[in-house]
């Protein structure tokens, strides 16, 4: 998968699993950040993140070490989908 | 103990908004009709994304309420505000969901009546001594009077109590139950109750549901949320003298006397 | 002032039958918690949870119509009230505050089932009888004849603790001079996926308070309690264990799971609960935690406890170590265990604790109970949405 197509996979997460409205979805950017606290991001709190998780290991086929801090790779579509991205290669 | 004033009421029921939306006759204004349904308030979508129709709807009651007593959220949110929070099934549809095999689990805190009063909570800043109660009529009756009991201890200095239901699942499981007088109207309705004069009692007792009478003839079956928008009915019809809100669940029932009309005078009609 | 003792207990928990049987396991720190039978747990993360044993659940009597949280709380009120001694008159005029949660959810829930695998719904309606919280107050009410205010109180993991505050502010009011206040709630498959989808429970039996704690382990139970007016107590001839000094209820406002991290609602149902009681910090010498052992809830009260006590100040344990969290049931359980603890003498340990978090600067008595004359112990309940209950039971 490329990063795009990645992306356009998580923003299908963000709409169908986090309930976040397909037009705003269709705004989103590499550049969108993602958890509550940071100004202008998604505002994705823990449950949220639980959420997410789970539908990242069912859409792409990997593990999420629950025990591992993925703080930074969790903080924008662009972090998180190049991690994505090394989990798959 | 000593009688609350009520503030400000705010009612949203499968007829309308407020108590001018309340037909004559529930049986004949459904005309036929089983559930009369409440459409999902339109509040900040993304705010309330994952929030179910019943939170929504709570959120929404607060509102109205606050709009009623011409008051911004400000003047609820804090510690010196109690809430006590009353339903028999708004929580059913969202335990529906959970049950069967679809949506996701994750969500599974809203399956807990906790999730409605805690939306509203957290949307309103409100921090002070909390209740939850379950069940008909009768624990509507007893969310008010714990209000009451609240402010008399000084815990607090205004309660907001809360009704909300909601019939999308249960409204075939009630028919079967039987012992239903009309349709089942979805309501939301929220008093904002502070300090007053004269006295309030609450008397309990063992009976049957004696048919559609008093307020319920007008509403139809609202459950917990009854005794409250029974209340908005009374002010509407400007009545003065004492107030008596009865209400009747499975074999019990409970009478709430004030010894006059505790409502504050409203600088515009309802 | 209006004093309110604890004339009654009754409890049916994952050890057995009866509040002796409980605090045997209590003070020998035995840990209930094991691979779950009750419900089929293939698939999920975390598999295990503090069960009552079929044995002892088929002892309770005939069960083909009850659902299993009603025959639960039936069996602890039951106890409760022939405990306490009580005459039928005394019944008649006891409130009853019942903490529910799941209700007969585990009877309904394969109904529901049913009816989305076949498309139609199953005849056999009777699965739904207990389906509403509410039913185990119609069934104890009308069952063992008590006729004074009802009223079912489903606040998550507080509400076992938020009956007693209720039934306290009804006897302190003086519109009945005793009430039957508890809480009870039984393994449900809803709860046990809720759990294991917000990834909050242990693979192994909780740690709480432990550096490495994981989070919760799922139990089931019932406790319940008489609180009498004392003077009418005493007239009867009663016994009392322990008396219910304060309450304090308050609401964090900020998120429907996660408690407020700088622990102000934690802090405010203490305090409360002190002031009523008219209790100092320093006259408590035990807090029986919420402890549930998740990393965020121990961290947190920990924080509300140092707040309050001063780092050190007082001995804490969680009860919930020994018997996993029981939800409704949890608060009166623990209610029930701090009498006990008082009239003991003796503080229930905390199981499965290695290393104590650092975060945690207290004496959180690990593995082994220990004996410690006390005057008051506090009783923490904090639920889903920010719900916090605190008691405080003094001799």
């Amino acid at each position: 998968m490329t990063q795009k197509e990645i992306l356009d996979e998580l923003k299908a997460i963000i709409v169908e699993r986090l309930k976040f409205d397909p037009r705003r979805a269709a705004e989103m950017t590499l550049d969108t950040t993602l958890p509550k606290g940071i100004e202008g991001s998604l505002g994705l709190d823990s449950l949220d993140f639980i959420e997410l998780s789970v539908a990242m290991e069912e859409r792409f086929g990997i593990i999420i070490d629950e025990g591992q801090d993925l703080a930074d790779e969790f903080r924008s579509f662009d972090s998180l989908s190049r991690w994505i991205l090394s989990k798959t290669a | 103990m000593r009688g609350p004033a009520i503030r400000a009421i705010g009612l949203i029921t499968g007829w309308g908004v407020g108590a001018g939306a309340v037909p004559p006759d529930a049986v004949a204004a459904a005309g036929g009709r089983r559930v009369l349904s409440l459409e999902r308030p339109a509040l900040d979508p993304e705010r309330f994304r994952r929030s179910p129709r019943e939170c929504v709807l709570g959120v929404a009651a607060v509102a109205a309420m606050l709009e009623d007593a011409e008051e911004g959220p400000e003047a609820i949110a804090g510690e010196d505000t109690g809430f006590v929070f009353v339903t028999a099934a708004a929580y059913a549809a969202s335990n529906r969901q959970h049950i069967e095999p679809r949506g996701s689990n994750v969500y599974f805190p809203y399956t807990a009546p906790a999730a409605i009063s805690g939306e509203v909570a957290i949307e309103y800043g409100i921090r002070g001594p909390y209740g939850i109660l379950i069940g008909g009529p009768t624990a509507g009756a007893d969310a008010i009077a714990h209000a009451a009991e609240m402010l008399e201890a000084g815990t607090c200095r205004r309660v907001l109590v809360l009704g909300v239901e909601i019939f999308e699942e249960c409204a075939d499981l009630y028919d079967r139950a039987g012992g239903l007088d009309g349709p089942l109207v979805e309501a939301a309705c929220g008093l904002w109750l502070e300090p007053g004069e004269g006295a309030l009692t609450l008397s309990r007792g063992r009976g049957r549901r004696g048919g559609s009478g008093g307020a319920r003839r007008r509403l139809g079956e609202m459950l917990a949320c009854e005794p409250l928008a029974a209340l908005a009915l009374h002010r509407a019809s400007g009545r003065q003298g004492p107030v008596e809100i009865h209400a009747a669940w499975r074999g019990e029932t409970t009478s709430l006397r004030w010894s006059h009309a505790p409502y504050r005078a409203r600088r515009r009609a309802a | 002032m209006t004093r309110v003792v604890v004339s009654g207990l009754g409890v049916v928990s994952p050890y057995g039958t009866g509040a002796k049987t409980f605090w045997t396991g209590l003070a020998s720190g035995t840990c209930a918690i094991r691979p779950l039978t009750a419900i089929d747990t293939e698939g999920f993360r975390s598999r295990i949870g503090a069960e009552v044993p079929a044995d002892v659940l088929a002892s309770l009597g005939p069960s083909r119509r009850r659902a299993r949280a009603d025959r639960l709380a039936m069996a602890a009120a039951r106890e409760a009230l022939a405990d306490a001694d009580l005459s039928p008159t005394d019944r008649a005029c006891a409130g009853l505050f019942v903490g529910a949660v799941g209700g007969g959810m585990l009877e309904a829930e394969a109904w529901y089932w049913e009816e989305t695998r076949t498309g139609r719904p199953s005849p056999r309606i009777g699965a739904l009888r207990a389906i509403l919280p509410s039913t185990h107050a119609e069934t104890l009410s009308s069952r063992l004849g008590l006729c004074g205010p009802k009223e079912t109180v489903v606040m998550a993991c507080a509400s076992g603790a938020a009956s007693l505050a209720l039934g306290f502010d009804l006897i302190r009011s003086g519109a009945a001079p005793l009430a039957l206040c508890g809480g009870v709630d039984a393994l449900t498959r809803v709860c046990f996926m809720g759990f294991n989808a917000l990834r909050l429970l242990d693979l192994e039996p909780c740690r709480p308070f432990d550096r490495d704690r994981k989070g919760m382990s799922i139990g089931e139970g019932a406790a319940f309690v008489v609180l009498e007016e004392a003077g009418h107590c005493r007239a009867r001839g009663g016994r009392a264990y322990a008396e219910l000094r304060g309450a304090g209820m308050t609401t964090d406002a900020h998120h429907v799971t996660s408690p407020e991290p700088s622990a102000d609602g934690m802090v405010r149902a203490i305090e409360e609960a002190l002031t009523a009681a008219g209790r100092a910090p320093g006259d408590v010498g035990y807090v029986n935690a919420h402890g549930t052992g998740t990393p965020q809830n121990d961290r947190v009260e920990a924080l509300a406890l140092a707040r309050v006590f001063g780092p050190g100040r007082v001995l804490l344990s969680s009860t919930k170590s020994l018997v996993g969290h029981t939800m409704a049931a949890a608060g009166s359980l623990e209610a029930v265990a701090s009498v006990l603890t008082l009239q003991h003498g003796l503080v229930p340990p905390t199981a499965n604790l290695r290393v104590t978090d650092p975060e945690v600067p207290f004496d959180c008595v690990p593995e082994t109970a220990r004996a410690v004359e006390l005057d008051a112990v506090l009783s923490n309940s904090f639920g889903f949405g920010g719900q916090n209950v605190s008691l405080v039971f003094g001799r």
